[in-house]
C-alpha cells in the first residue's frame, strides 16, 4: 500500500541519517589520535645495514639468516625522484622481502639528496660512475662475477642502459614500470614533456636541479581529481578504521618524500628521452659511450601496469624486441604505477612469482623447504 | 465544490520514481528498499566523469600554451634573479654561481681529458698484450715443430 510504503521509506532515511551522524561524531573523537599516529608511521620494515657509501649514494644490505649460498646476489635500483624504501614500504607491502625470505643476498640503493654542488651529475655519473662501483663492490663483497638488476620506473631505465654498456657484469634483467620508448603520448608528462611545451635547457640553466615540489607538482596534476577531491574524501569516511589510517599515512609520506634531481641528469633524461626518444633509436649517448640495447643478451623480465598513468605499458612494451636475450618475459599486471609495488594483489601473485623466476636463472636451484 | 487536497503518498511515490530513473545508470536503487551507498554510487560516476573532463582540459591546446607561457614566465623570472644576485656578489668581492659553474665545468673537462688518455692506454695494453700473446703462441708452436 502506497502510504505505508512511503512512511517505511521515509523511516529507513532517517535511520540512515541518525547513523551517519553517529559514525561522524566517531570520526571527530578520533582526531586527535590522527596525529600521533602520524608521528609513529616507519620508513622500511626488513632489516638492513648501510654496507656502502659515495658522495650522497648509501647501498643498503638487507639482513637474512636464510641465504642461498652461491645465489646471484641482486641489486634494487630506484629512480631518482622519490625515495626508495617504496620497495620495502611496510610489513606486507614490502617488495624486498619476497627477495630476502627467497634466499637471495640483496641489496638497495639509496642515491640519497642531491645538493646544489651536485647540479652539473649527468647520468653517465650514476651509470658509469656510482651504479658501476655499486656493482663491482658486490661482486667483490659476494665473489660473485655477475649479479641480478631490479630496476623500477626510471631505475630500469637506468639499469637497461647499464647493462647494455656493461653486459659482463649483469646475470639477470628485471624491469619493473621502465620507460623506453618515449615515442607514446599516453602519459600526461610525455605530452608535457614534448619540446614544443617545455624548454628543459632554460629551465635547467634557471633553477640547476630540478627542484623536488616541481616534480611532486608535476606527478600531482597527473589525476587532480583523484589526488585532491577522491583522497581526502575517502579518508574522511575511513579515518575511524587504524588499519586504513596507518597504510594512508605510509603512502602519502612516500608521495610527499620527493627529491630533487641534479640538474644535467634531468636535462638529459627529459632532452635525449622524453623529447628525441633516442634509447629506442640507439643513439642515446652516456658519457662517451652510446647505448645500444642490442648488446644486451641476458635473461630479461619486463613488469608493466596495465593502469599506469606516469609509465604507460606503450612506453615499457617494445623493449623485449630491442634486447638480443633469447629468455624474454613479458609480465602485463593490472595495477597502478605504485601498486605495482605496494599493491594487495601484487604482493600475493606477482612478486612470489618474479621471485621464482629470478632464482631459477641464479646459478643454483630454488631453495628447498627444511 | 472545493479540490480534494493531493495525496501525499501518490507525490512520494512520484518522486521515488523520478530518482530511481535518474539513478538507474550504474546502481541499483530500487524504490522499496534504497541502498545506503546508492550516493556514494552517483558520487563516484560524478568524480569519475570530471576526472577524464579534467584529463582531456590537459591535453588541449589551450592548457598546453597556459602552462608553457607560466613555466616560461617561471623560468625568466628565475633567470633574472640569477643574474641579479652574480651581480650583487661579484659587487661585493664574491663569488657567484656562474664562477663556480665554470669551475666545474673546467673540472670536468680536466676528468674527460684524462679518462680519454686512460682508455687510450688501455687500448694500447690491450693490443700489446693480445701481439705478446700471439707472439708466445707462435713460438711454442716452433718449438713442437722442432722436436
Amino acid at each position: 500500500m502506497p502510504v505505508s510504503n512511503g512512511a517505511a521509506i521515509w523511516e529507513n532515511w532517517l535511520d540512515k541519517a541518525v547513523e551517519e551522524s553517529a559514525t561522524t561524531a566517531k570520526r571527530a573523537a578520533r582526531l586527535p589520535f590522527l596525529w600521533t599516529h602520524a608521528q609513529r608511521v616507519k620508513k622500511g620494515c626488513t632489516p638492513s645495514e648501510v654496507v656502502y657509501e659515495e658522495d650522497r649514494l648509501k647501498l643498503l644490505h638487507y639482513k637474512s639468516e636464510n641465504t642461498v649460498p652461491g645465489a646471484t646476489p641482486l641489486v634494487f635500483v630506484f629512480a631518482l625522484v622519490n625515495r626508495p624504501y617504496i620497495l620495502d614500504l611496510k610489513e606486507g607491502k614490502s617488495v624486498v622481502s619476497h627477495f630476502v625470505d627467497k634466499g637471495f643476498d640483496t641489496y638497495l640503493i639509496d642515491w640519497g639528496v642531491p645538493t646544489d654542488a651536485d647540479r652539473q651529475l649527468a647520468l653517465d655519473d650514476y651509470i658509469n660512475g656510482y651504479l658501476l662501483n655499486v656493482v663491482n663492490y658486490v661482486r667483490e663483497r659476494t665473489g660473485a662475477d655477475k649479479v641480478n638488476l631490479l630496476g623500477y620506473c626510471m631505475g630500469g631505465t637506468m639499469s637497461s642502459m647499464f647493462t647494455a654498456l656493461h653486459p659482463n657484469l649483469v646475470k639477470n634483467l628485471v624491469l619493473m614500470a621502465a620507460g623506453i620508448d618515449f615515442s607514446t603520448r599516453d602519459g600526461l608528462l610525455n605530452l608535457w614533456s614534448d619540446a614544443n611545451n617545455f624548454d628543459v635547457d632554460k629551465f635547467v640553466n634557471a633553477f640547476g636541479n630540478c627542484p623536488a615540489e616541481f616534480l611532486q607538482s608535476a606527478f600531482l596534476m597527473l589525476k587532480p581529481v583523484a589526488n585532491l577531491l577522491e583522497k581526502p574524501i575517502n579518508f574522511y569516511e575511513k579515518m575511524g578504521d587504524p588499519d586504513f589510517v596507518d597504510d594512508f599515512y605510509t603512502m602519502e609520506g612516500w608521495l610527499n618524500d620527493n627529491v630533487p634531481v641534479a640538474g644535467e641528469t634531468y636535462r638529459e633524461f627529459v632532452k635525449y628521452l622524453y623529447q628525441q626518444n633516442r634509447l629506442v633509436k640507439g643513439t642515446m649517448p652516456i658519457g662517451r659511450h652510446i647505448v645500444n640495447l642490442h648488446n644486451i643478451t641476458c635473461p630479461v623480465l619486463n613488469i608493466m601496469a596495465t593502469k599506469d598513468d606516469l609509465v604507460p605499458c606503450g612506453q615499457s612494451l617494445p623493449f623485449n624486441d630491442l634486447v638480443s636475450s633469447t629468455d624474454r618475459k613479458t609480465i602485463q599486471f593490472p595495477a597502478g604505477h605504485i601498486g605495482l609495488a605496494v599493491g594487495g594483489k601484487s604482493q600475493k601473485e606477482l612478486w612470489p612469482n618474479v621471485a621464482d623466476w629470478l632464482m631459477q636463472r641464479s646459478s643454483v636451484p630454488a631453495k628447498t623447504e627444511a | 465544490m472545493e479540490m480534494p487536497p493531493p495525496d501525499p503518498s501518490q507525490l512520494m511515490q512520484l518522486w521515488l520514481e523520478f530518482a530511481t530513473k535518474m539513478s538507474a545508470a550504474g546502481s541499483t536503487v530500487s524504490p522499496e528498499s534504497p541502498p545506503s551507498d546508492a550516493a556514494k554510487q552517483m558520487r563516484g560516476i560524478f568524480l569519475q566523469a570530471l576526472g577524464q573532463a579534467t584529463e582531456q582540459y590537459m591535453r588541449s591546446p589551450q592548457y598546453l600554451a597556459s602552462v608553457k607561457q607560466s613555466m616560461d614566465s617561471s623560468v625568466a623570472f628565475r633567470q633574472q634573479l640569477n643574474d641579479f644576485m652574480a651581480q650583487i656578489r661579484h659587487a661585493t668581492g664574491g663569488l657567484a654561481r656562474p664562477d663556480i659553474d665554470c669551475l666545474l665545468m673546467a673540472v670536468r673537462r680536466c676528468e674527460t681529458r684524462t679518462l680519454d688518455k686512460l682508455d687510450e692506454l688501455a687500448n694500447q695494453l690491450n693490443n700489446l698484450e693480445n701481439r705478446l700473446n700471439a707472439l708466445e703462441g707462435s713460438n711454442a708452436e716452433l718449438a713442437i715443430a722442432a722436436k
